[in-house]
């Protein structure tokens, strides 16, 4: 501090004591000064005395800390990401897994290419189609349920050509039986 | 005054520190900005931010020194935000009413007070205002309040000496 403001700065640390200080204690012109410091603090008091301090720390929000400084809110985001990834793992092996597929592709293998029935019915055989393609087919449905109708048919026809042929060789064996016995 | 206490991640002893020199933050708030709901903002601004600087926060001075440079920041800043001076707004302050549950004699009372008080802050330039009243609530040394302003230590004690002598001429005028 240099000395030319010495004298003033004593004077208007004076006036503006928070202290009390005797009046007869000062010179004519720091008291001049102090009645107006007066005057402001008692007006700014006045003012103050409807201040609620307990209202007021109850309003002010503290800001939260960021996401990385809270550990445990990492280890859950970290938690979750973690088992975001083993369920995309599991999907994806699920998917190249699935027997719908598989019989999908082998169904598509064997069918004539000429046949056009079932070309515009094969799925298409990509081990990265999603889950939601894998939803029920009804293409594929009527599909396999005319393929199991026409099997059934094949194995019916046989069935019915076996009991014919049957039939034919018990006669024969009849006649032949017959034949031997003189009868016929 | 009483020595401060330290602030640490602390929500309890924090909100203490609010208790303790929040009258005085907002004091000085709403004197230099003359609008209640702004200096409320304000004030809650300065604990939030003296919340997220506690782990550099070191007890240089007293605590509510430095809880009024960071709200004598903020007003300036704000200020110059908005380009314009740091002045009060008269129409503001005559809506400083207290609130409807008081008693109509407090409540006459308080607004005469708050009305006397702006017309007081209205005799004294910005400057003025911000020595005396950093003066006040934060029981600043001069020379402190010259590194705040920041000015020459001369140049803050002669805003001070005019600003009293200003509000001696106030006083002189309106005495019966």
């Amino acid at each position: 501090m240099s000395d030319p403001h010495a004298s003033e700065l004593h004077e208007l640390e004076r006036a503006t004591s928070i202290a009390p200080v005797a009046p007869a204690e000062l010179d004519p012109e720091t008291a001049q000064l102090r009645e107006g410091w007066l005057r402001l603090t008692q007006l700014l008091d006045a003012a103050d005395e409807a201040w609620d301090s307990q209202a007021f720390a109850h309003q002010i929000e503290l800001p939260k800390p960021a996401l990385w400084q809270r550990p445990l809110a990492l280890c859950g985001a970290l938690a979750a990401s973690l088992l975001v990834c083993a369920l995309a793992a599991w999907l994806h092996s699920a998917r190249t897994n699935d027997p719908t597929t598989l019989r999908n592709t082998s169904v598509a293998q064997v069918e004539p290419p000429e046949q056009p029935q079932a070309s515009e019915v094969t799925a298409p055989a990509n081990s990265t189609m999603s889950h939601e393609e894998l939803a029920w087919d009804d293409t594929l449905d009527e599909r396999l349920t005319n393929l199991h109708g026409a099997l059934a048919t094949v194995r019916g026809s046989s069935f019915m050509n076996d009991s014919r042929m049957s039939v034919l060789s018990t006669q024969l064996r009849q006649i032949a039986t017959e034949i031997e016995a003189g009868s016929l | 005054m009483t020595a401060p206490p330290p602030l640490k991640s602390d929500v309890v002893r924090f909100t203490d520190w609010v208790q303790l020199h929040g009258r005085a933050v907002h004091g000085y708030l709403r004197a230099m900005v003359g609008q209640e709901a702004e200096a409320e903002d304000l004030a809650q601004d300065v604990f939030r931010r003296a919340w997220k600087a506690r782990e550099r926060y070191t007890e240089q001075g007293t605590a509510r020194a430095y809880l009024l440079r960071i709200a004598d920041r903020l007003v300036f800043d704000r200020a110059r935000q908005e380009h314009r001076e740091v002045t009060l707004d008269q129409p503001a302050w005559d809506y400083l009413e207290p609130a409807a549950d008081h008693d109509p004699a407090e409540q006459l009372q308080q607004t005469e007070t708050r009305r006397q008080l702006a017309t007081a802050l209205e005799q004294l330039t910005p400057v003025q205002r911000r020595v005396l009243l950093l003066r006040y609530y934060g029981q600043l040394s001069f020379a402190e309040i010259a590194e705040t302003i920041p000015c020459p230590l001369s140049t803050a004690l002669s805003h001070c000496r005019r600003g009293l002598l200003a509000l001696r001429h106030l006083l002189a005028e309106t005495a019966p």
